[in-house]
This record gives C-alpha cells, sequence and structure tokens, in this order.
C-alpha cells in the first residue's frame, strides 16, 4: 500500500488557485467541501470559493432534516474565508433566524448575486441587513417579504432583479425601481401589496409581469426591448379610467420594443380608454408581436389594429384567440376585407394563430392578414382541440 | 497570402501557426500587438513555460476550431465533448496552459471535466486519479470535517477524535517524561515470565531501572523489527497488543489471566518465546542500544503507520463488530457504520483502537477485545 505519491504526477495541486476554484465552483457544495481531505495541499482549497449554491440535495442521505441542512450551511460559512459572491438557497425549510444570520454574514462578506427560493406556504421575511447588501447586481426571490427600514434607498447596482411570490407595498417597490440606475432585467411574478407598478430604468431592457395589479406605466425606461404581461385576472378598473387610452399610457413610450407579449388578460386593460385613431408613436424596432385576444370584442380588435399600423417592420405575428364572456362591445364585421383599413405589413413572415374556432371575426381577420402582407411566407392556423393549451 | 505567426515554446522548439489561429489566444493576441513579435522565426513569441509542444498543439486544435465564426452551438459543444477527452495528466496540463495562455473558454471546459471527475467520487478514488498524497496527519484527520452531515454516528466519533487527540498529547508526554510507567510494565511481564518459567518473582528492584529500560528499548526494537518481517505480521502484531494488554492490566494478577483460559497461556508462552527468550543477554545487547536515543522518535510514526494498517485490515472485517465497540463504550445504540466505503473511517478506526495503551477507559477495553476473540472473556469479568 503505497502511502506516498510520485510527486511529479500530481499536477492537479499546482494548478493556479482561481483554475482549482472554477474546478471546485463547477462541484457540488458537498464534494467541494470534501476535496478538504484529499491530502495536506487540499485541505484549504475550497474554503475561498466565491460561489456557495444550497439546496435540499446538498446533504447526503435519503431523509433530508432541516437541522442537517442548516448545520451544514452554518459549518461552511463559519470556515469559509474571503468574499462570497453568490449564494443561492433553495429549500423547502424555513429557519427564519439561521437564514437570518446568513444574510448578515454575506451583507459583511460582499454578496453579489443572491437568490433565496423557498418553497411551501410560509414566507420570508428578510431581515434589515438584507437590505445593507449594497454589492447586489443580481438578486432572486421567491416567496419572501421585503420590508426595509425607512432608510432604504434600494440596490444601486442592481442589474437583474427577479420576484416571485413577494409581499412588498407600492412604496417599497418605487424606493427599489428609483435607484437602480442599472437595471437591465425585471421580472415581477405573483406580487403582493404592489398595485400601482411605476416602472422606471434607463438601461433596462427586459420586463416581465405575472400577476395582478390595478395600474401600469413606464416612465424613462427608452431602451426597453422585450416586455410580456401577463394579468391573473381582470381586477382593474374597467371603467372610470378617464378619457385617456391605456394603450398609449402604458406603450405609448416604449418606441424601443422589439418584441412584445401581450398574454391573457392584458389586452382588456390596454382597450381601456379612447382608442385614437393613430398612435403617436411608431414601434421601428418592434419585430415580433404574440397577442392573446378576444376576437368579438371591438375595443381589443382596435388595439390589435393599431399596434399592427403602427408598427411597420413586424416580422413575426403570434395569435392565440380565445372565446369572449361579457364582451364590452360585441363586433362582428371588424375585419371586413371591404373595410379600407390602412395597414401594410411589408414585412410580415411569420403568422402562427391558434385556437382558432373558425368564427367570422377570426377568419375575417386571417384574410386581412393575407390581403396586407405581401411578403408572408408561413401561416400556421391551429384549430381549438379543447384541451388545455398554454398561454405565453 | 495566408500569413503565420511564429511561436516558441519553453523546449526551444519553434513553430509557426496560422495567423488567425494563433490571435485567437488572447495572450498571443496581446504580445503580437505590444511587442510586434512572432512576425518571424528570429522573433518568435515566446510561449509561458506551462505550453509544451504537445500541448500546445491540441491547443491550437482547440483554437483552430473555435475561431470560425460561422459555426453552430451545437457543432462548438459536440466538438468540446470530443475534445475533453483525455487522459487526466493530459487534462490538467492543458487547464494550467490554457490558463497561461489566458484561453478562458478552453480553461472552464477543462474544468468542468476535471469536476466531472471529481464529483461524487471517494476520496481514495480522487487520490488515485490525480495521484494524490494521502499525506494528511494524523492530528488532522480527526478534526472534524465538514464533508460529514450532522449525524449522530460523526458525533460519536468526534467525541472518539477528542479523546484521541489527548492520548496522543499523553503519549507525547509520557515520551519526554521517561520510562516510569514502562518500569511497570516491565515487571509486570517479568512477572508473568517468572512465573511461566518457574521462578518465583521479579527481578531485584535494584537493577530493576536500568534493565527495564534497556528491556524497553529492547521491547520496541522487536517492533521496529517486527514490520519488516510482513509475513508473521498478523502475529506479531497480536504479541504486540498483547504485550501491552498484559503489561497495563496484570500488574499483581498474574494468576488470574493464568487461570482464565488456557489458550491465553499458551500465547503469552509464545510471547515468550518471541520477545524474552533470551533473557539473559538482554544486558549487554541493550546497552549499547542505550546509546542509540533515536530509536523511539523514529518508531512512533512507523508503529502508528503499522497498527492503522493493520487495525484498518480488522476494521473492514469487523464491520459488524462496530456497533459493540462503540456500545461496550457507553455511546448509544447506533446503526452500524460502513467500514468499506470511506477510507477515512477506516482511518478513525485504526487511531480509535491504537490508543489503548494510555488510557483505562472502557472503550479501549472493548476495542481489544475485538482484536483477539479469546479476550472477550477476560475484559468483560475485569474490574479494572
Amino acid at each position: 500500500m503505497e502511502m506516498q505519491s510520485d510527486p511529479l504526477s500530481d499536477i492537479i495541486s499546482n494548478l493556479p488557485k482561481h483554475v482549482i476554484e472554477t474546478i471546485l465552483v463547477h462541484l457540488p457544495i458537498r464534494d467541494a467541501v470534501r476535496t478538504s481531505v484529499l491530502s495536506h495541499k487540499w485541505r484549504y482549497k475550497w474554503d475561498t470559493i466565491p460561489e456557495l449554491v444550497f439546496d435540499d440535495n446538498s446533504i447526503e442521505d435519503g431523509t433530508i432534516r432541516i437541522d442537517k441542512l442548516v448545520n451544514f450551511i452554518d459549518r461552511v460559512l463559519l470556515l469559509h474565508r474571503g468574499p462570497v459572491h453568490k449564494f443561492h438557497l433553495f429549500t423547502s425549510f424555513l429557519n427564519d433566524s439561521l437564514i437570518d444570520s446568513w444574510i448578515l454574514f454575506l451583507s459583511r462578506n460582499g454578496i453579489k448575486e443572491l437568490s433565496l427560493k423557498f418553497q411551501g406556504e410560509k414566507l420570508y421575511k428578510v431581515p434589515y441587513s438584507f437590505f445593507s447588501c449594497q454589492a447586489i447586481s443580481h438578486l432572486n426571490l421567491f416567496s419572501c417579504v421585503l420590508k426595509p427600514p425607512s432608510v432604504f434607498k434600494g440596490f444601486s447596482l442592481v442589474k437583474s432583479l427577479n420576484l416571485e411570490k413577494v409581499t412588498l407595498s407600492n412604496e417599497v417597490f418605487e424606493s427599489i425601481m428609483s435607484n437602480c440606475m442599472v437595471l437591465e432585467r425585471l421580472r415581477l411574478t405573483n406580487l403582493n401589496g404592489c398595485t400601482h407598478l411605476k416602472i422606471r430604468g434607463l438601461n433596462l431592457q427586459h420586463f416581465y409581469f405575472y400577476g395582478e395589479f390595478i395600474d401600469i406605466c413606464f416612465i424613462d425606461a427608452p431602451q426597453l426591448s422585450f416586455v410580456s404581461i401577463r394579468l391573473e385576472n381582470s381586477f382593474f378598473d374597467q371603467v372610470g379610467q378617464g378619457e385617456s387610452s391605456n394603450l398609449i399610457k402604458v406603450l405609448g413610450s416604449l418606441t424601443g420594443l422589439e418584441k412584445l407579449v401581450i398574454s391573457v388578460n392584458f389586452i382588456q386593460f390596454l382597450a381601456i380608454g379612447n382608442i385614437p385613431a393613430r398612435l403617436p408613436v411608431t414601434y421601428d424596432r418592434l419585430k415580433s408581436i404574440i397577442l392573446v385576444i378576444h376576437f368579438e370584442d371591438l375595443n381589443e380588435a382596435l388595439v390589435m389594429l393599431r399596434l399592427l399600423q403602427s408598427s411597420p417592420n413586424v416580422h413575426e405575428l403570434v395569435i392565440w384567440s380565445y372565446p369572449a364572456a361579457g364582451v364590452t362591445e360585441f363586433v362582428e364585421d371588424f375585419w371586413e376585407p371591404q373595410g379600407h383599413l390602412d395597414c401594410s405589413m411589408n414585412h410580415l413572415r411569420v403568422v402562427s394563430a391558434y385556437r382558432i374556432s373558425g368564427a367570422r371575426p377570426e377568419l375575417q381577420f386571417i384574410e386581412f392578414l393575407l390581403i396586407n402582407s405581401p411578403n408572408l411566407e408561413t401561416l400556421s392556423v391551429t384549430p381549438r382541440s379543447g384541451k388545455n393549451v398554454l398561454f405565453p | 497570402m495566408k500569413s503565420y505567426i511564429w511561436l516558441q515554446t519553453a523546449d526551444g522548439s519553434i513553430q509557426q501557426v496560422e495567423e488567425e489561429v494563433a490571435m485567437f489566444c488572447p495572450m498571443i493576441y496581446q504580445e503580437i500587438l505590444q511587442t510586434g513579435m512572432g512576425s518571424s522565426k528570429n522573433y518568435a513569441i515566446s510561449l509561458p513555460q506551462r505550453v509544451n509542444p504537445a500541448i500546445l498543439s491540441l491547443i491550437l486544435d482547440y483554437c483552430r476550431f473555435h475561431q470560425v465564426p460561422g459555426r453552430s452551438n451545437k457543432e462548438r459543444k459536440s466538438f468540446d465533448e470530443k475534445f475533453i477527452r483525455l487522459e487526466t495528466k493530459r487534462l490538467c496540463e492543458l487547464t494550467s496552459a490554457a490558463d497561461s495562455l489566458q484561453l478562458k473558454p478552453l480553461v472552464d471546459l477543462t474544468s468542468r471535466a476535471l469536476a466531472r471527475m471529481i464529483e461524487g467520487k471517494t476520496p481514495e478514488e480522487i487520490r488515485e486519479t490525480f495521484h494524490l498524497p494521502d499525506d494528511l496527519t494524523e492530528e488532522e484527520k480527526l478534526e472534524p470535517l465538514r464533508n460529514t452531515a450532522d449525524d449522530p454516528r460523526i458525533r460519536l466519533l468526534n467525541r472518539l477524535y477528542a479523546r484521541k487527540r489527548r492520548e496522543l498529547k499523553d503519549k507525547e508526554k509520557l515520551k519526554n517524561v521517561g520510562v516510569e510507567e514502562e518500569h511497570v510494565d516491565e515487571r509486570s511481564v517479568d512477572d508473568l515470565l517468572s512465573f511461566i518459567n518457574g521462578d518465583n518473582g521479579g527481578n531485584p528492584v535494584s537493577d530493576s531501572k536500568v534493565v527495564k529500560a534497556a528491556k524497553h528499548k529492547k521491547k520496541n526494537r522487536r517492533r521496529k523489527d517486527q514490520p519488516r518481517d510482513s509475513s508473521s505480521n498478523n502475529v506479531n502484531k497480536n504479541h504486540k497488543e498483547l504485550d501491552d494488554l498484559s503489561s497495563v492490566r496484570c500488574s499483581g494478577e498474574v494468576d488470574n489471566i493464568l487461570v482464565r483460559s488456557p489458550c491465553e497461556t499458551s500465547k503469552l508462552k509464545n510471547v515468550s518465546d518471541d520477545t524474552f527468550a533470551p533473557k539473559a543477554e538482554l544486558d549487554p545487547a541493550t546497552k549499547a542500544e542505550l546509546d542509540d536515543s533515536d530509536i523511539d522518535d523514529e518508531l512512533d510514526p512507523a508503529m502508528k503507520e503499522e497498527l492503522d494498517r493493520e487495525v484498518e485490515d480488522f476494521a473492514r472485517r469487523l464491520n459488524s463488530d462496530w456497533q459493540e465497540i462503540l456500545s461496550l463504550g457507553q455511546e448509544k445504540k447506533l446503526a452500524p457504520i460502513s467500514v468499506n466505503g470511506n477510507g477515512s473511517l477506516q482511518r478513525y478506526t485504526s487511531a480509535f483502537v491504537f490508543g489503548w495503551n494510555a488510557d483505562n477507559s472502557t472503550i479501549h477495553r472493548s476495542a481489544i477485545a475485538h482484536i483477539g476473540n479469546g479476550f472477550e472473556k477476560m475484559l468483560t469479568q475485569s474490574g479494572c
């Protein structure tokens, strides 16, 4: 049994530190920590890795118990040296006080990418030390409650923000929004407590929303190229919105749009108010439009028409048709070919229509498309099958 | 007309490479831009030491493929997967060389491959793959390590480590303090032998100090000799352990030992034959050894290692006995611990048993019981 190995053949241990760290970072945290028993040189190689990812699989054996995972994370953090740039915790267990102390540790060690994802009914209330993590650039919170101290001025370095099942008030959201100069990517899903969204960001490029709001508007987001909004239900005010068109209010400033996804119920929101004869802006860069629409609704049809008229360069159009239930204004022949709807779509190449039931408005619309798109290459029509179809 | 860049590796050999391929390496690219070197054979760019010709050829293959802009992601991924199918040593060399040339995508690729070779493997397997020396000291292996989940078995082992650490410290002290305790050992063994050989008592006390010291050295020397004799290793170990066992327990209880069971007597007899037969010759022989003061210091690590290995073998065979050992020590009842799966666990076993000499605790007694089955009865009936 050889106790000594030829030192010349052990070349992995002498690789530069940053290379070893690259290797260790690609290992699950448990394997990375276990390298400390390999040999004398490997004893303390793992403890400076800048990324720590923990999930319920980080501890071995079948029975996952909260105290096991919690102990493991505790000890890893205690033994760790140097900055921690990335910390991910995905777990179905919640132990508020311990997680609080980990956040405090991270806030003192230069955390840049933080992901906290909890499964289960209970929400995690992030501690005050969370709001002092000023180096954060990527933030993913899942099932949390954000209640910052009044001195909180937002995360000035955050580039990517992803909140899901997060409870926060309008004011808190505003304070985050008003100070993120470098925010590029914003995803909001099932927020709680945030009813009036004011989205701003000089560098914002990507915005995704799924949930409910009463009102939304974009302020100073000239670079926004991707917008996708899906509403849980139509709790917003159907009436009493005044005369101004929501379509203009919401999308009027987004001239940089390249891809627009108007998903379930959002077109109803956009249809509220007086839809003008022509939109004041054109979306020159808009290439791809995905719409979920009730074909029988006049206002929704108008919204779609105005959008198409203002997007001369649209390349791809995807339509999901679904049955109206209690439409405001019913219309049959809106898309009638003889009706002079001035809309030339010279660049439209691909059209996909889903859940077509064969109703007149639908078929008229398809005819309308064919007439007005001289360069159309592909038109695919998928009939309503009765099965559950996933909306964008 | 294609343009070529001249590159020189650390061994002096020079080769020319298509410009666009060489420029794919940031380090070469910068070198060309900043110094203008590389345009002719005389002004070849000196590559970092970590890049030897064979590895350079691999790296250039990588660059040649990836610098072509039109390739799809699928093509690139497929190439990468085939490219890293190298033997371990090559892979490490490639990682090192790619890093010195600042070729980050290749460093990432090779790092991932190396990580895959580490993931999910046991420490032994990893050591074998990468030729790592198993050189953690006894002490370091005893420290509670981060790689274990909080598990009652592990907590128990941690407690045993702490105890073992204390014993090691005691052993150090013992070595320094002197041979007092060994005198006790000597005397009892002598009693035993006297009894067996038909003498009436121990040696005269007046000579005892010198003689005992000599005997101790002699005994240790025997131990040192024994590891070299691999064929009778097992047997010798048993006797060694038997020696110390008797010396710890049996001061003044010679009768009891012999009464217990006949097999023990025979074992003792063997001991006397091997170790102490030439009793009369001890004085002159060991007087010479007294001068050799290095023996003791040298012995301990070697002895430890031998014992470790020996006990590891035992531990492997005694997989199911773990539970007994531990429960005899009045610890909690535990699920059987697999001694085969994790090399580090075997180490704990060895350390655990080794410390039996310096402490009278129950656990150590029980451990000894499992070294030789015949001792079991003796120990359970002991009152010490």
